[in-house]
């Protein structure tokens, strides 16, 4: 049987017209899988229509994006992350809450859960390879409790198109999110999945991954949602930059009932500096020109 | 537990403040004793820690700073924090003698700080309560959510916010001094913990308690005053942010101007929080400036 049909790890998508009885194993059940492997799959998360406005969106906005957020981070000169507003087709939730990763994370995270940051990674040929790593901060400094607590936060990456070997997409180590930072098993052989589009990936933050080598030659484009409870600032490598932009327009066109996920982040996007004032509304003014000419 | 925490004295809480002259090893003996208390008892009360010109200089500011609140006979005592109209709470922007390090980080408190949440350590929340008298006394409470919905595993973590409080005045028991309920901190059972007396802290202007932000406490009823004020400070993990009954006001004032007056190496501990003043539409961004400006031409600071 191959990785990615270990049956803890590859879980159906929730379907919205389960009874609540069903509804609620299901969830048992990919939440169990989850604290066990420190990931699951959902196949078919995002349904296949909503994944070509988002690619669109992302096509412009491919190297050099992420200079213009000021965000110092970039992993690798090949494989750049970019945050991408909530605004336009990823303020769709089907897009950046699929129902069955969002049910799935409140199991786990609670019911005052946020999310604490949207982007994209851009995975271009030639990329990789990658040294293992956690996506997680040390909260007690490294003490083993840190592997026994429920997790803070959960990672979903959303490929944009088919995942096949050697695409870069991240592999991982099932189980190593208990593991102390440095101790995990390496020797044992990570966890690959091959995904189609639509299929997301949920990850406990502390599991260890690496991200793989691109040699298809082929550009992979993957969304990322970090799902986390709200005490949480992650402030690894955002030199205090928003993780998250909510432009008040979306924030009034998204359903209430997403309010809470994002609301935390509207004074991140605020400004006291005249000059980055006037800037941020000579911004608004321009997109709102462009888009008038259709640009 | 509980019959433990009925025997612990405020002596047993209380400590003189790190001497300055101090050798390594008597440093780190201090640092150790400390540690301890706070952690078997949720506090500790730390003597002589601010000197009192300081605590004077940053108590006459607030006459002025804070007047709507610190004259006696204030009708607007809002905060949606504290229920009682005679106690006010109010963020306090991190400018004046406040901005003085040897008021916000005495040298006993932050070589606790560092051992307890992290060399890296932010500055999370920082404010003043003022209470009148008539005051009653808080309901006790807690000063942070569990970090993992309440489950047992939570009180046995290790502390991630440690609160500060500084009296600006010398407070006794008919102040309405802190109250706390030692070892709370590790009882989950909140009815449980307050099943015995709790400890009333009367200190004097300098003292500076300390407690781990899980445990049970309250402010007295300050009888018949004088007006008592008291800041706080919550010193977190860099990773904790606490927004429980923030949702209208900052956690903590501060401004790019406040931040550049700072020394170098206390910045990290505010810059996290800038964003928290900033604003986004005209009229609230025109709002700004003119209170700036309306402070900065009255004498009474910039905010």
């Amino acid at each position: 049987m191959s990785d990615a049909k270990r049956p803890d790890i590859v879980q159906p998508a929730l379907d919205p017209n389960a009874t609540l009885d069903a509804q609620e194993a299901w969830l048992a059940g990919a939440a169990d899988g989850l604290r066990h492997n420190g990931l699951v799959v959902l196949p078919n998360a995002i349904p296949l229509p909503r994944i070509p406005p988002v690619l669109t969106a992302l096509s412009g906005r491919r190297i050099g994006s992420d200079d213009e957020d000021g965000r110092k981070f970039r992993p690798a000169p090949l494989r750049p992350r970019v945050l991408v507003p909530l605004d336009g087709p990823f303020a769709d939730p089907a897009v950046f809450a699929p129902p069955s990763a969002l049910a799935l994370a409140r199991r786990l995270l609670g019911p005052e859960m946020i999310i604490g940051e949207i982007g994209a990674m851009i995975l271009q040929p030639g990329d990789g390879p990658h040294e293992a790593r956690r996506a997680a901060i040390p909260l007690f400094g490294g003490l083993d409790v840190e592997g026994d607590v429920p997790p803070a936060a959960l990672t979903m990456l959303a490929p944009l198109g088919d995942v096949g070997t050697g695409m870069g997409f991240p592999e991982y180590w099932v189980g190593s999110h208990r593991t102390r930072r440095g101790v995990a098993d390496m020797t044992v052989p990570p966890f690959q999945p091959a995904l189609e589009t639509g299929s997301v990936v949920m990850c406990d933050w502390r599991t260890l991954y690496r991200a793989g080598v691109n040699t298809s030659g082929a550009t992979l484009l993957t969304l990322y949602v970090s799902f986390q409870r709200k005490w949480l600032i992650s402030l690894a490598g955002s030199e205090y930059q928003p993780g998250l932009r909510v432009p008040q327009a979306s924030f009034k066109r998204l359903q209430e009932a997403y309010h809470p996920l994002v609301s935390w982040a509207l004074h991140q996007n605020k400004t006291d500096d005249v000059s980055e004032f006037v800037h941020l509304w000579m911004g608004r003014a321009v997109k709102r020109l462009r888009a008038a000419r259709g640009g | 537990m509980v019959a433990k925490t009925a025997a612990v004295t405020l002596e047993d809480l209380s400590r003189d403040a790190m001497a300055a002259d101090l050798s390594a090893a008597e440093r780190q003996a201090w640092i150790e004793d400390a540690l301890a208390c706070i952690r078997l008892h949720g506090a500790v009360v730390v003597r002589n820690a601010i000197p009192p010109a300081v605590i004077a200089a940053v108590n006459e500011e607030f006459r002025v700073r804070h007047d709507v609140h610190m004259a006696p006979g204030q009708k607007k005592l809002f905060r949606r924090f504290q229920s009682d109209p005679l106690r006010a709470q109010v963020p306090t922007a991190v400018a004046g003698p406040v901005a003085n390090p040897d008021f916000f980080a005495p040298p006993s408190v932050v070589a606790l700080a560092r051992e307890l949440v992290g060399d890296d350590f932010v500055i999370g929340d920082m404010g003043v309560v003022i209470s009148h008298g008539g005051a009653t006394r808080q309901e006790a409470h807690r000063d942070s959510s569990p970090l993992f919905d309440g489950l047992e595993m939570d009180l046995d973590l290790p502390i991630f916010c440690l609160m500060v409080l500084v009296p600006l005045i010398d407070v006794s028991v008919d102040m309405g001094p802190t109250e706390y309920w030692p070892g709370s901190h590790r009882i989950r059972d909140t009815g449980l913990a307050m099943s015995v007396p709790p400890i009333q802290v009367p200190v004097e202007a300098g003292t500076v308690c300390l407690h781990d932000s899980r445990l049970v406490h309250r402010g007295g009823n300050n009888v018949a005053g004088p007006v008592r004020p008291l800041l706080y400070f919550g010193f977190h993990r860099s990773w904790h942010f606490d927004d429980d009954g923030f949702a209208y006001k900052p956690q903590i004032r501060i401004t790019e101007a406040m931040l550049e007056r700072l020394p170098e190496e206390h910045r990290q501990r505010f810059r996290w929080a800038l964003h928290l003043n900033r604003v986004e539409n005209v009229s609230e961004f025109v709002g700004l400036w003119v209170r700036r400006i309306r402070r900065t031409l009255s004498g009474q600071g910039y905010v």
